[in-house]
């Protein structure tokens, strides 16, 4: 019964807004998970060709703002996603135009790395043709640079290696808009640079990125416009010239922060470290120095 | 230090087929006033040069599905012709053109061996390739469902679910009224026995597979209880059904149990086939899933709808059979991959093949004799069970 009302329904690929055009536009917005209020009074807009940076100590409520977003949890006040509610959306309609990153990403069986790619495309069956999405899984995996092990189990892959899969199969989604939930942790160097630029890519070719980051410098390399949260709520918001500030960052953290403009107008953005200790004798550490040693990052 | 930075030759090594990577962006490229396309920093793209995806494993698809094809025919055929009367194969073959009309084969050289093979030996081998198709796809599907290779309608409960209401049916004399009693009566219990497990497993969107067998161990041991229960209340002639029944058999089978089988089995694999994309997606978890436009609870229901379907479709008539469910939908994921559109017509044909096979050995080992089918199933499988768990241990570094 529900296949042939699938069939009746013909999908057809859903319009692409204009560069500058309002992708996202979060009111208000409060989640509370098990009883306790995680988020609130979030609100925010997000345009075709704009990068936002969630940022924020751990515990803020970033990945449960995105979860939100993703149409995962339940909210109060509203998130619109091309004008209309997120919560609204049927679940085909909304993987047309949202793609989710998550932190963690694991497999029940051993797919193919190709194959979990393809499962990127699951939205647009019967939309776009099979040569069209074979192309657009190969762009995608090159992009990603995991086309070099296509055909290699996903199970035997690295941890970064699986965080680029994944992103693959999020950008062969093709959606407008792409939320990315710490997509460089497992990642390094040159692969966090990269994957932050394509992400940034996608955005300018008119789609709305929104991102949760800790590396408070890619943040502000990154993104056109950043949202602080801490304890779930909104601290600041704008541009990360505006949000970043040494003040408020140091603040909000609980821990110094410096931010140094570079002389190519970049923001480097560094925790001020902990002094180092001198040796002392193990058996009489006075326990103070214990309790701080924990605290250091 | 700067030899740190230039990697080690063959790193990177494009594959043939891979386009010279476009030069990596320079530092000072990076410029906060990158807001036009044209002065971004070159990122690894590959817009302008589309390569090539490896090929899917058509070719390993098609050699398997040929061999099992082929190996059902054999095997079938085999079967008919061993047994108490031997029967030439190429008698059976004949018998076979004979009532569709043809003339190839040889004539039967025994006055009864006709009867023999029409009354007795077709119709139970078909009702073998039937219970053991379904039981294969009902495992695969579940598998998929659960996202657990680990998981068979024998060993989390279903199969003794619906053996359950089937054996209710025996002992309220409703099965001797009605043919389609027995279906019945284990379809409604298979299907409220899946839907239990599946409440009780499942938590925050994920099955572990310790709480998976542990509710598996409960409805077993209570599924069991009740079976004896209805032992104890039943009279002689029941009570033979029953015992039958737990330990699954094929023996006795008639075109009547074919014919009440048939539908449910075209029905189950048809869904299932259809359901069979949605599982692979699955198989990244609920919310990955979710995102990729799957309507997950209405996916899971409606797949152990169709687990249920088939089960009862097996269980109905042949009892029991544990482990095909689990055993072939594993060697089939080894040879051609996890897809599921694979995966569920290949099972299908794999247990029809294993369980024809099983069914031939359990009636000629022992001569004037029959071996209860379950009991061989179980042999074979028991140890599989063992390697599978020692195996996914060792490589998910417990349970996983």
């Amino acid at each position: 019964m529900s296949a042939l009302q699938r069939l009746g329904r013909s999908l057809t690929a859903p319009a692409r807004p204009a560069l500058g055009e309002i992708v996202v536009r979060a009111v208000d917005v409060s989640i509370a998970l098990g009883g306790t209020e995680i988020v609130r009074g979030v609100s925010c807009e997000v345009r075709a060709g704009e990068v936002l940076a969630i940022i924020g100590p751990n515990g803020a409520g970033k990945s449960t703002l995105l979860g939100a977003l993703a149409g995962d949890l339940s909210y109060g006040g509203s998130i619109e996603l091309e004008g209309r509610e997120v919560k609204d959306y049927p679940n085909r309609e909304l993987a047309l135009r949202r793609a989710v990153l998550r932190q963690t990403s694991t497999i029940a069986f051993p797919f193919d790395v190709v194959d979990v790619v393809k499962m990127g495309r699951a939205p647009w069956q019967s939309i776009t043709s099979v040569a069209e999405d074979d192309r657009v899984i190969a762009q995608e995996m090159l992009r990603s640079d995991t086309f070099r092990f296509a055909d290699r189990n996903f199970t035997s892959l690295s941890g970064g290696e699986r965080a680029r899969v994944s992103l693959a199969r999020a950008l062969a989604q093709r959606t407008t808009l792409l939320l990315l939930d710490e997509p460089t942790a497992a990642l390094d160097i040159n692969y966090q640079e990269q994957v932050l630029a394509v992400a940034r890519q996608s955005a300018r070719r008119g789609n709305a990125v929104i991102v949760v980051l800790h590396d408070l410098g890619a943040a502000a390399a990154y993104a056109d416009q950043v949202l602080l949260l801490a304890d779930g709520a909104m601290q600041a918001a704008g541009t990360p010239g505006e949000v970043m500030t040494a003040e408020r960052l140091s603040e909000v953290y609980r821990h110094p922060v410096r931010v140094l403009p570079e002389h190519d107008g970049s923001l480097l953005i560094v925790p001020v470290r902990f002094a180092d200790e001198p040796p002392g004798d193990p058996t009489q550490q006075p326990p103070e120095t214990t309790a701080e040693s924990e605290t250091s990052p | 230090m700067s030899q740190q930075h230039t990697a080690p030759p063959g790193a990177h090594r494009p594959s043939p087929e891979l386009p010279e990577p476009p030069e990596q962006p320079r530092l000072a490229d990076i410029t906060r006033s990158a807001g036009a396309p044209a002065e971004l920093p070159r990122v690894l793209d590959y817009d302008a040069q589309p390569a090539a995806l490896p090929k899917p494993r058509k070719r390993r698809v098609a050699v398997l599905f040929i061999a099992l094809g082929a190996g059902l025919v054999v095997v079938t055929l085999l079967s008919a012709a061993l047994g108490q009367m031997q029967i030439p194969v190429t008698e059976v073959i004949g018998s076979l053109c004979r009532r569709a009309g043809l003339s190839c084969g040889a004539a039967p050289s025994h006055p009864l061996a006709d009867a023999a093979l029409w009354e007795v030996r077709f119709p139970r081998v078909v009702l073998g390739v039937f219970v053991g198709a379904a039981l294969a796809a009902a495992g695969a599907i579940m598998q998929g469902v659960f996202g657990n290779p680990l998981a068979d309608p024998g060993i989390v409960g279903v199969s003794s679910g619906a053996a359950m209401g089937a054996s209710l049916m025996i002992v309220t004399g409703l099965a001797a009224g009605s043919s389609f009693a027995l279906p019945i009566g284990a379809f409604v219990t298979g299907t409220l026995t899946a839907m239990l497990i599946y409440s009780m497993a499942r938590s925050r969107g994920r099955t572990q597979v310790v709480t998976l067998i542990l509710v598996g161990v409960a409805v077993n041991a209570f599924c069991g209880a009740a079976l004896a229960l209805m032992t104890f209340a039943a009279d002689m002639n029941q009570r033979e059904q029953i015992v039958f029944w737990q330990m699954g058999s094929l023996a006795g089978a008639l075109w009547d149990a074919v014919a009440t089988v048939l539908p449910l089995l075209v029905v189950g694999l048809v869904l299932a086939f259809g359901i069979a994309g949605k599982l692979d997606l699955l198989s990244l978890g609920d919310d990955a899933a979710r995102h990729l436009g799957v309507n997950i609870e209405r996916l899971r229901i409606y797949a152990i709808a169709i687990v249920a379907v088939l089960t009862a479709a097996a269980v109905a008539f042949a009892g029991i059979i544990g482990f095909v469910g689990l055993v072939v939908p594993h060697l089939i994921r080894m040879l051609v991959g996890p897809g599921h559109k694979v995966l569920v017509p290949a099972s299908a044909l794999g247990g029809a093949l294993l369980l024809v096979l099983a069914d031939t050995f359990a009636r000629t080992a022992v001569p004037y004799a029959e071996l209860p089918l379950g009991m061989i199933t179980a042999l074979i499988g028991g140890p599989f069970f063992f390697i599978l768990i020692k195996r996914s241990r060792t490589k998910n570094g417990g349970w996983l």
